[in-house]
């Protein structure tokens, strides 16, 4: 039966595919399920938390995960010192920096990565909009609502200084309606494509006059808002810029369109999901007032998020890579370099590429970012700010009984892989280590550059 | 990597003792041959270019042993804990295995083995590098090498010995090799280089260093007292520069102007002096650096603009104000540099000028910048940083920057003051226009006079809601201010400092103390710690947000690595530097002053 289901996603059954996950002798609940889960709902997390999560239930520790949807106090107000301290020097790119070390502390990994899923969603990048104060107050804004009110979300980023600037909104007057955030707004943020007209664009483009940034800040000129009535998708009346986001998020397909991104996200960009498979997540998401928590836990916990159509379904993007990397290890490093290099190889916080944000899938990966990934690796296990649990790698994996080169690897096999390494790889891991040279700390380090450069790794 | 048992301090002590008494050869007291009683530059060869001797290891040791910061420093948290991480637990084991192994306490044993001097010298040859250590107690030598070798061999590593002459070299490093010459312990990594040495030691009849002329020059400069000096070192620059080492620093031309301006003189009497020499003094009271050459006239053709012209000059006085953080007074001139740029700079560096000049002169209305502007003014130049006081401004910057300002004479305060007033407003309309465009805050322009002066000044304007903020924008630091006071003209980066210039009773050219030293130097800078201490304390969460995304650390081991920062800062209380030129020396020294008088604050 698991079989004929997990055949492709056309042909899943929606409601196996969203029922809650029950560990049996096919789809059993261990390291290698946990490790799945703290990698989707995370970066990745270290072989001790993830032993102890496969003594509780799935459902326990996806409860879990979800429930910490709201930073602590103490860490939210670290890293707010940390973020005001580099906005004062005005710099977007030392943001980059900043983001990094809390991807590297955060105890709430689920809404880090939902943070960057909405990042990419609702795309805005620091080169053009050149302003990281306004930078950070949209990714706070992003971070506030990640698991929470998504038409909360869309309200406030339709008003987000950042997001107007980005889409060359700015100035929106009656007599010249500005299309751009409109069109977005339905194509991208909401509804996709084909389920709206050119017509709807114009008239949706006209609730939003009179919207504007006017010295960074958003601000309603009555005396550009044209407060004629207009027809919105099939609704009538003199709307302004908030009825008209009320209205998109009211249509049938905004539920489903959110809901397919969470899937791409959290289960696999490829196949795409049917309507009928996404079906059920979207009525859980109409029904909890578009709330975004239900929907998330609805597919950590389900039988096809721990299925074959799921684990290793994915590639990992470079925040994934590396950030999944250092977690893995209770590494920490210099966030800067990390920055920089995430950057390079496609993923550059504060920095997508344009306004439909990352692609994803296997758009993460060519030859040029394939070995930009093994070299900004390289860079991080060079830099003498690298360290794992505050010790050397060496005497971190000591720490872990971990002694010999199989041992190592074996150690990295559980932290860092969606899948089974093959005896040949270990082979080759194992003449990898032996050709070189240096100490043991060097010897190890070399040993964990070759794995995570191994394309296995970059499956997630 | 092989895992080695733990040895206790004990068991490790004991067994370096046996080791260093079973390494002593038979052969190492025999009768010490003539160049026993020789000083260290009789042995080393001509081919030497440099060499450093320390002479007084035990006193540079008391010193620092018995500095009143030593109190202060175990004070420190930061101290605690270093000693609770077992690292001394190690040092200490490694000194009393050498105490064990000297039959003395280390600082005793370090003093008597090295009581006639240790000498580092770099020899021309393959970069071969040699350390002689002359002691007045040939087995405390002995003792030493077998310490070493019994280290050697703990460490796993496998004896190797050769013998040259009578005397055996024990490999103790790749490709360093350690000898014992009687009174003298030999140290290096190149074979010829220390047979030679050893030639020398036991035949005397070659030509050394001591005879040659160079070198012989040098030691003559380095006469005189020798009181607290700790280290005393020769460079061959001739023969550096005759080998084609370092080309662009005896280049005839350099790459840019503000290169030119601050060391181009110095890098011209490089071109042409033979040595420089250098001395190192230790006291309780701080550290200094001298550094000597012999310079000429005639060596300064083209750059006798950077000297003075036709009579050497002299830097004005530094400028004192409260708070004051660096101050720096030389004498230029600009003008004349800035005019005969084309054969000081290279072509590169004259190209980037051409763009500067064009650029300047549209800027100043029309006027040519090098003759008719900085032509305008004398060459005394004198720039001051102040910490600033933001205790009752707003908006304050989240980023607190110290105030400076420049100061010059002008030749024709009549002509020159209206037109540069000019000058400056239309720079603060130009700032306005650009700073529009980027979302930048506006300037205010306003005019005040104290006395006689008058001040233009220009001042950032925040936005409404930004009038309260403690966290404004860096510009917030600056309000770029003209003041002209008699012949004086002061840009300043903010009006505060160009009044302290300005009033009346301010102490603004303050000729006590280290400023005396102004008077003969071509160029004279000094840097106050204690404010600048004060500055960083401000930034302090800047730093540590520093610290937290360079090294990724967590918040409390940045502010812990902030805090210790600051709190070793606070152990110096000043740097001056000094560059005397007179016709026939150039000496540039270095100076560090410590608060030793501090007391201990638990």
């Amino acid at each position: 039966m698991n079989d004929m289901k997990m055949n492709g996603m056309e042909t899943i059954d929606p409601v196996w595919a969203w029922q809650p996950y029950q560990p049996s002798a096919d789809q059993t609940w261990d390291r290698r399920s946990a490790a799945h889960l703290f990698r989707r709902a995370g970066f990745g997390t270290d072989l001790a938390r993830i032993d102890e999560s496969v003594k509780r239930s799935p459902a326990d520790v996806v409860g879990e995960l979800v429930a910490g949807n709201q930073e602590p106090s103490e860490f939210r107000s670290t890293a707010e010192a940390l973020a005001e301290a580099t906005l004062a020097g005005g710099d977007p790119a030392k943001l980059s920096a900043a983001w990094v070390y809390r991807l590297l502390y955060t105890p709430n990994q689920l809404l880090e990565k939902t943070t960057l899923l909405w990042h990419g969603h609702f795309s805005t990048g620091a080169e053009k909009v050149q302003d990281a104060r306004m930078m950070w107050n949209q990714n706070q804004l992003l971070r506030d609502h990640a698991l929470g009110d998504f038409a909360a979300m869309v309200h406030e980023i339709s008003q987000d200084p950042a997001m107007l600037i980005y889409l060359d909104s700015a100035i929106n007057r009656k007599a010249h309606p500005n299309e751009n955030f409109a069109r977005e707004l339905m194509e991208l943020f909401c509804l996709g494509e084909g389920n709206y007209s050119e017509a709807d664009v114009l008239e949706l483009a006209r609730c939003f006059t009179g919207w504007e940034i006017k010295n960074k800040k958003f601000r309603k000129n009555r005396y550009q808002h044209d407060s004629d009535e207009k027809n919105v998708l099939g609704q009538t009346g003199a709307f302004d810029g908030e009825d008209g986001v009320r209205i998109v998020l009211e249509q049938p397909a905004a539920p489903l369109f959110v809901a397919r991104k969470l899937v791409r996200f959290f289960v696999c960009d490829e196949p795409s999901p049917s309507d009928a498979m996404l079906q059920p997540l979207a009525d859980l998401f109409r029904e909890s007032d578009l709330q975004v928590a239900p929907v998330v836990q609805r597919i950590l916990g389900s039988n096809v998020f721990f299925s074959s159509m799921s684990v290793a379904q994915k590639i990992k993007s470079p925040v994934e890579l590396v950030i999944g990397m250092l977690r893995s290890l209770k590494a920490t490093t210099n966030a800067g370099l990390v920055a920089d290099g995430l950057l390079s190889i496609g993923q550059g916080l504060f920095y997508p590429p344009n306004v439909k944000g990352w692609d994803g899938g296997r758009a993460w990966i060519n030859s040029s970012t394939l070995l930009g990934r093994a070299n900004l690796m390289a860079d991080i296990l060079d830099n003498d700010s690298t360290r794992f649990d505050g010790k050397s790698l060496s005497e971190y994996l000591r720490g872990q009984d971990v002694e010999t080169t199989d041992q190592a690897i074996e150690y990295f096999e559980h932290c860092l892989l969606a899948v089974r390494l093959s005896e040949e790889a270990k082979a080759q891991l194992r003449e990898t280590a032996a050709s070189h040279s240096g100490d043991r700390e060097r010897r190890m380090r070399s040993l964990l550059h070759a794995v995570t450069s191994l394309p296995v790794c970059q499956l997630c | 990597m092989i895992d080695r048992p733990r040895l206790s301090e004990l068991a490790l002590s004991g067994m370096l003792v046996i080791a260093a008494y079973v390494a002593w050869p038979c052969d190492a007291s025999a009768e010490p041959p003539r160049g026993a009683d020789c000083v260290t530059s009789e042995l080393l060869p001509q081919s030497i270019i440099a060499c450093a001797e320390i002479s007084d290891v035990g006193g540079v040791l008391e010193t620092v042993l018995n500095h009143p910061l030593r109190a202060k420093l175990e004070a420190m948290p930061a101290y605690d804990g270093f000693m609770a991480s077992g690292a001394p637990g190690q040092l200490q084991m490694g000194l009393r295995a050498f105490e064990a192994s000297m039959g003395k306490p280390w600082q005793e044993a370090l003093d008597t083995l090295t009581d006639r001097g240790v000498t580092v010298a770099l020899d021309a040859s393959d970069g071969g590098v040699a350390i002689l250590v002359h002691s007045s107690e040939a087995e405390l030598l002995e003792r030493f090498r077998g310490f070493i070798l019994a280290l050697r061999q703990m460490q796993g590593a496998t004896a190797k010995q050769g013998d040259y002459r009578g005397f055996m070299a024990d490999l103790v490093g790749d490709d360093v090799k350690l000898v014992r010459m009687h009174d003298w312990l030999l140290v290096t990594n190149n074979s010829e280089l220390g047979k030679s040495i050893i030639d020398q030691y036991l035949d005397r009849d070659d030509e050394t260093l001591a005879s040659h002329e160079t070198y012989l020059a040098a030691r003559k400069n380095l006469e005189g007292s020798a009181e607290h000096r700790v280290v005393s070192a020769f460079l061959d620059i001739k023969t550096l520069r005759d080998a084609g080492v370092a080309k662009d620093i005896f280049a005839e031309k350099i790459d840019n102007f503000v290169g030119e301006v601050a060391l181009g003189g110095v890098l011209a009497n490089l071109r042409h002096t033979p040595y420089v020499t250098g001395q190192f003094h230790l006291t309780t009271a701080g550290l200094s650096l001298q550094l000597t050459a012999p310079h000429q006239r005639e060596w300064e053709a083209p750059r006798e603009y950077f000297f003075g012209e036709p009579e050497l000059a002299a830097a004005p006085p530094l400028l004192n104000v409260p708070n004051r953080v660096f101050a720096l007074s030389t004498h230029r001139d600009l003008s004349q540099m800035w005019l005969r740029a084309g054969e000081l700079l290279t072509e590169k560096g004259n190209d980037q000028l051409a763009v500067a000049d064009t650029t300047l002169t549209t800027f100043f209305s029309g006027r040519d910048f090098g003759e008719d502007i900085l032509g305008s003014l004398d060459s005394d130049v004198q720039l001051v940083g102040m910490e600033q006081d933001f205790s009752d401004v707003l908006p304050q910057p989240a980023i607190k920057l110290p105030a400076f300002a420049l100061q010059f004479r002008m030749k024709d305060a009549a002509e020159t003051k209206p037109e540069l007033r000019r000058i400056f407003q239309s720079f603060v309309g130009f700032l306005n226009v650009v700073g529009a465009m980027n979302g930048q805050p506006p300037l205010d322009l306003g005019m005040e006079s104290i006395g006689e002066a008058d001040l233009v000044t220009a001042t950032y304007v925040p936005d409404r809601d930004e009038r309260e903020s403690r966290s404004a924008k860096i510009q917030f630091n600056f309000s770029p201010t003209v003041a002209f006071d008699g012949d004086r003209i002061i840009i300043a980066s903010s009006t505060p400092i160009a009044r302290k210039l300005i009033e009346p009773n301010s102490d603004s050219e303050n000729t006590n103390g280290v400023e005396d030293a102004v008077q003969d130097s071509n160029t004279a800078a000094r840097l106050d710690v204690t404010p600048l201490k004060r500055i960083l304390e401000s930034n302090r969460s800047q730093l540590v947000a520093n610290s937290m995304l360079e090294k990724g650390h967590g918040k409390e081991a940045a502010e812990a690595e902030i805090g210790l920062l600051l709190e070793l800062l606070g152990f110096f209380r000043d740097v001056g530097l000094n560059l005397d030129v007179t016709d026939s020396q150039m000496a540039l020294q270095v100076a560090v002053d410590v608060e030793a008088d501090t007391e201990v604050q638990k």
